[in-house]
């Protein structure tokens, strides 16, 4: 893959020629890079630019054989009846604020655990730590009627409480596995330094290491913050009332009742992810580097 | 599963499940359709009003499938005008709406179990023996015996089979409406009504071409496929797929095999019917016959609404629609249309604060006059077959649903975990109408003794 | 490593108190239903000791199931971590405009579940899939339509989880990449190694523990996929795309069998216990906690 010209050039007499070529050479292996990574983005994003497509079309276009991009004519309609309905918005609205809460949560609480993980050694460290990951393997989907059960104990159904504090909690096992690597990775000195400076060890954390670990946090957030937009079944059990459905629960709704009309379930699904992709794209670059720089080096 | 998504993997996975578009087994509401009630419903003599049920204002919660606030007027006379009566008429009951998706019937599963339920759901009357199975449900016997005898006599028989659980012979809900299914047809194309398994074929090959014009369409994914396609067709040869008895399944027999052949040869032989049909779901295959594709389709007498008001509104303004009988193999009017007959239901969990009031709801919704004004709406006919009568049913198409319920509406063959049965006989059926050349006596043995073999050892 | 007696306790507490309370108690909890038998018709529990195990293990569901499951997994695990791998070298490359490269082949990672499936559902649909009607031109294209062969259900389901699990596939290796010092590489070329042999001698063996966090997510997210298989073919046609998920999901939730719904789920977990121990001895992982 590596198409790195010989390092040790004999000593030719036509010098200039060589670096010629190597610059052409160069340059088309770079065109071909890029060639195929483009071709690796659309790739990627053409599904949901035919979705976008599709969102325009009226039926006979959809229908049209062979397919065509451009629908003509085009069509808001799609867009217009799910902004009439409303409802979507609201559970946009609804999917940030447990989503976003839960994030919170999650790598607030997951950094603590990660530090000390990181950081200590004490009696059961090991133990502890193998048991929060294994609950990684567990298949949840038992889990509703028990979790059900509790949220109704704390009188916490149809709330977004109830739903944030069980998105957090089951975000945590592997929050705290990146927070930790990501620790891992930062020098012990800088710490002992602050530490000799007079600082606790939490005082150390909040100061020295968070900061630096900010391109971490970042991940980890977006980890959490992306899982938690996506989820459905606990969503769908624990609210019952309108007001307080998420977006997969509404967009499901969607596909039951309009499942067939295509330009009508196409809007409301780009409407769904158009504000996801907008808080990933101004987070992207933290969130790169950050999953780049330090996560799950083990 | 999200797989990688990582954050989607991992956390789903806490939840993993499924948004899925499960086709709506019973009638759904018409997606909203600003459309005039069709000619106002004459409400007919109204029974007395009874006395309050409670002495005590109580505030009972109500399930609804879909959204309590849907503007579609199905849902707006449900949740809007009949609450408000009701509540006029008892004031001391205040009912609190909740909407639950079309996984309703697993959401009641879920808070039964977990202990925390409403006071009266919609649930889906065909996993009627489920929920009698996993005791989520209330038995009404002990109500329905303080009423007068005439308010159970007068229910259609239907209705009282498809609502008593085959496990304790107790009546656990009421039907919303009884809905059957026939076999629609572009009249234009077909001017008169299919008999028999062959003149499907003969209609079907003079208005198909191949590519974008169909003669018959069905809706043959699984499970629900079996009650809507190929139930009818197994049971007017007088076929079964249960034993009727003890639940167990008996579906690899001659019947069965002649109804799966005929879908299988629709598709590969005759090609009077889409690959696409073979896994198409519910709202697929409705659609293409609805946009004036195919000639053709089996559904039930909920498709008109769809007809009327939205999908078909051009074809059936110009009177291009028409509702029929399944036909038969050999065209025996005798046999005529053995088809599905079901709704969604009323029922009280087991566990309900306020029973009462739930009670008094479902008596409410199945009087005459409120079953009227709902099935004309909605699309089925009412579970009083003394309401059929009514003048509101004039038009000619509701004397054909009238003849499609009558003549042959039958419940499901008897399974104490029905959905568990027609999931695999699904599988079954799918699987054998994919290729041309299946074994279909095979699969549809190998599938049977599966399934016998977990419950009958 | 420091030494403190009370204060990793008091970092770890909230963590823990919240995934005993929220994540192990509701596991418990399903343990302990898979030993149950539901009574018809009360819905009660009563202890059957481990009747549900040799049902389901006498079902051919079951074992149906758990072979789409591999099928898929296979498929999936394999594919995803080549050509992560392949993307992963190139993007080392950095290729001006990274950014925007980066942010294209994240979008599908972003979507939700429902909006990709959606999505899946409007590419191969038979009628107006775009995918499914361009490629029907081909004669190595399934006449029946892809989605609707058993195998090429399946690979409409792997290509669904490529699509979703790349980029994450991709920027795990990449960060491993970026550990390798280009010195590393380059001394090992100077020795005499071709670029093929510096990539296997070098820069694989260094990507061990990357490989092995990717191999165990792929792997366990494979195992308990259930959500899209529902969405897009509903484990069909016949019961060729049904995987574990899809078939804990169906037997607890829509036949109600929430007893034989947790045998499963034990089950499954263990399959997924029993393949973290196999990669990581596989491995010879020196995985420090």
């Amino acid at each position: 893959m590596s198409a790195q010209p010989a390092r040790a050039l004999p000593v030719r007499p036509v010098v200039r020629q060589t670096a010629i070529s190597t610059i052409v050479r160069r340059t088309i292996g770079r065109g071909l890079l890029h060639l195929l990574i483009i071709a690796v983005c659309w790739i990627m994003v053409f599904p949901v630019l035919w979705t976008v497509s599709t969102s325009f079309k009226l039926e006979p276009d959809i229908m049209r054989y062979p397919p065509v991009w451009i629908p003509n004519p085009a069509t808001l309609e799609g867009y217009r009846s799910v902004v009439e309905d409303g409802r979507l918005f609201r559970y946009i609205t609804n999917t940030f604020i447990l989503s976003g809460t839960s994030m919170v949560i999650t790598v607030l609480v997951a950094s603590l655990a990660g530090y000390a993980f990181s950081r200590f050694r004490f009696a059961g460290r090991d133990l502890i730590l193998l048991f929060i990951l294994a609950t990684v393997l567990i298949p949840g989907l038992t889990q509703l009627i028990p979790l059900y059960q509790m949220i109704k104990v704390m009188g916490l159904l149809n709330t977004y409480q109830g739903l944030i504090i069980i998105y957090a909690a089951h975000g945590l096992p592997f929050t705290i596995w990146i927070l930790k690597s990501f620790f891992d990775a930062v020098p012990i000195e800088l710490e002992e330094a602050a530490m000799i400076d007079g600082c606790t060890p939490v005082q150390a954390l909040a100061r020295v290491i968070l900061p630096i670990s900010a391109p971490g946090l970042m991940a980890a957030s977006v980890l959490n913050f992306v899982g938690h937009w996506n989820e459905f079944l606990t969503a769908l059990v624990f609210t019952s009332k309108d007001e307080m459905r998420n977006v997969s629960v509404g967009l499901y709704n969607y596909l039951g009742w309009y499942g067939s009309v295509y330009n009508r379930i196409s809007a409301a699904a780009l409407l769904v992810i158009v504000p996801v992709l907008i808080l990933f794209f101004i987070g992207r670059k933290n969130f790169v580097q950050g999953m780049v720089e330090g996560a799950l080096k083990g | 599963m999200g797989v990688l998504g990582l954050g989607a993997g991992v956390l789903a996975v806490a939840c993993a499940a499924p948004p899925t578009p499960t086709p709506v087994p019973p009638p759904k509401p018409a997606p909203a359709a600003p459309t005039p009630a069709p000619k106002a419903a004459a409400p007919t003599a109204a029974p007395a009003a009874k006395p309050p049920a409670a002495k005590e204002p109580v505030k009972a919660r109500m399930w609804v499938q879909g959204d309590p606030k849907d503007p579609g007027p199905v849902a707006q006379l449900r949740n809007v005008t009949f609450v408000n009566e009701f509540q006029q008429k008892f004031p001391n009951i205040k009912f609190e709406l909740e909407g639950v998706s079309e996984r309703i019937d697993l959401k009641l599963f879920v808070t039964a179990k977990a202990g925390d339920v409403p006071d009266i759901t919609m649930y889906s009357g065909q996993m009627q023996q489920n929920h009698a199975f996993a005791g989520t449900l209330t038995a009404l016997d002990d109500y329905t015996k303080a009423e007068p005898k005439q308010f159970i006599e007068d229910l259609f028989w239907i209705e009282t089979e498809t609502t008593k659980s085959t496990l304790d012979g107790k009546k656990y809900g009421f039907l919303y409406s009884v809905h059957a299914r026939g076999m629609w047809r572009r009249k234009d194309l077909i001017p008169d009504a299919p008999k028999s398994w062959d003149d499907i074929i003969k209609h079907g090959k003079a208005n198909a071409n191949g590519t974008d014009k169909w003669g018959f369409v069905f809706f043959g994914q699984k499970p629900w496929s079996i009650e809507v396609e190929y139930g009818p067709f197994v049971w007017s040869q007088d076929g079964k797929l249960s034993d009727g008895k003890e639940g167990r399944a008996v579906w690899a027999n001659d019947e069965v095999y002649n109804a799966v052949k005929l879908h299988r040869d629709f598709v590969h032989e005759h090609k009077i019917s889409p690959i696409s049909t073979i896994t198409a779901g519910f709202g697929d295959a409705w659609k293409l016959f609805l946009t004036g594709q195919v000639a053709m389709c089996v559904q039930g007498t909920y498709g008109l609404n769809q007809a009327k008001n939205t999908d078909g509104k051009a074809l059936w303004d110009a009177g291009k629609l028409e509702f029929d009988l399944i036909p038969t193999k050999d065209g025996n009017p005798e046999k005529s249309s053995r088809n599905f007959g079901n709704g969604w239901a009323w029922g009280i969990p087991k566990g309900a604060k306020y029973a009462d009031a739930g009670w008094e709801w479902i008596k409410f919704f199945s009087t005459r006059e409120t079953q009227v004004r709902w099935s004309l709406l909605e699309g089925g006919l009412p579970i009083r077959p003394s309401a059929w009568d009514d003048k509101a049913f004039e038009l000619p198409i509701y004397k054909k649903f009238r003849q499609a319920v009558e003549k042959g509406a039958r419940p499901m063959d008897l399974w104490r975990t029905y959905i568990e049965a027609i999931e695999t006989v699904g599988a079954a059926v799918e699987e054998a109408t994919l290729k041309p050349d299946t074994d279909i006596k095979k699969i549809l043995k190998d599938s049977q003794d599966a399934f016998n073999g977990k419950y009958f050892k | 490593m420091r030494q403190s007696r009370a204060l990793p306790y008091i970092l770890i507490s909230p963590s823990l108190a919240l995934i005993l309370a929220f994540v192990f108690y509701p596991t418990l909890y399903g343990f302990q239903l898979s030993f149950m038998r539901m009574i018809p018709l009360t819905g009660e529990f009563e202890f059957a000791g481990l009747e549900n195990y040799s049902a389901l293990l006498g079902a051919r569901e079951l074992w149906e199931s758990a072979r789409v499951t591999l099928f898929f997994g296979v498929q999936y695990v394999a594919v995803v971590i080549i050509l992560g791998f392949a993307l992963a070298l190139i993007m080392n490359r950095k290729p001006r405009a990274m950014g925007l490269y980066m942010t294209l082949i994240f979008v599908p990672w972003v979507l939700s579940d429902v909006v990709a499936s959606i999505i899946w559902r409007i590419l191969f649909n038979q009628q107006i899939g775009i995918i499914e009607l361009t490629m029907r031109n081909f004669p190595f294209w399934p006449k029946l339509g892809l989605i609707t062969t058993p195998q090429g259900a399946l690979w409409v389901m792997v290509l669904l989880g490529l699509w979703r699990g790349l980029p994450f596939a991709m920027l795990l290796l990449l960060a491993g990449l970026q550990t390798i010092s280009r010195e590393l590489i380059e001394a090992a070329r100077i020795d005499g190694a071709s670029s093929w042999r510096a990539f296997f001698s070098v820069t694989l063996p260094l990507m061990r523990s990357q490989a092995l966090v990717l191999l165990l997510l792929a792997s366990i997210g494979a195992v308990n996929a259930a959500a899209t298989f529902l969405a897009v073919t509903q484990g069909g046609p016949g019961r060729y795309t049904e995987v574990l998920g899809l078939f804990l999901y169906r037997t607890g939730f829509q036949f109600f069998r929430i007893d034989h719904g947790s045998t499963i789920a034990v089950m499954m977990f263990l399959i997924n216990l029993s393949l973290t121990l196999v990669y990581l001895r596989a491995f010879r992982s020196e995985y420090r906690l």
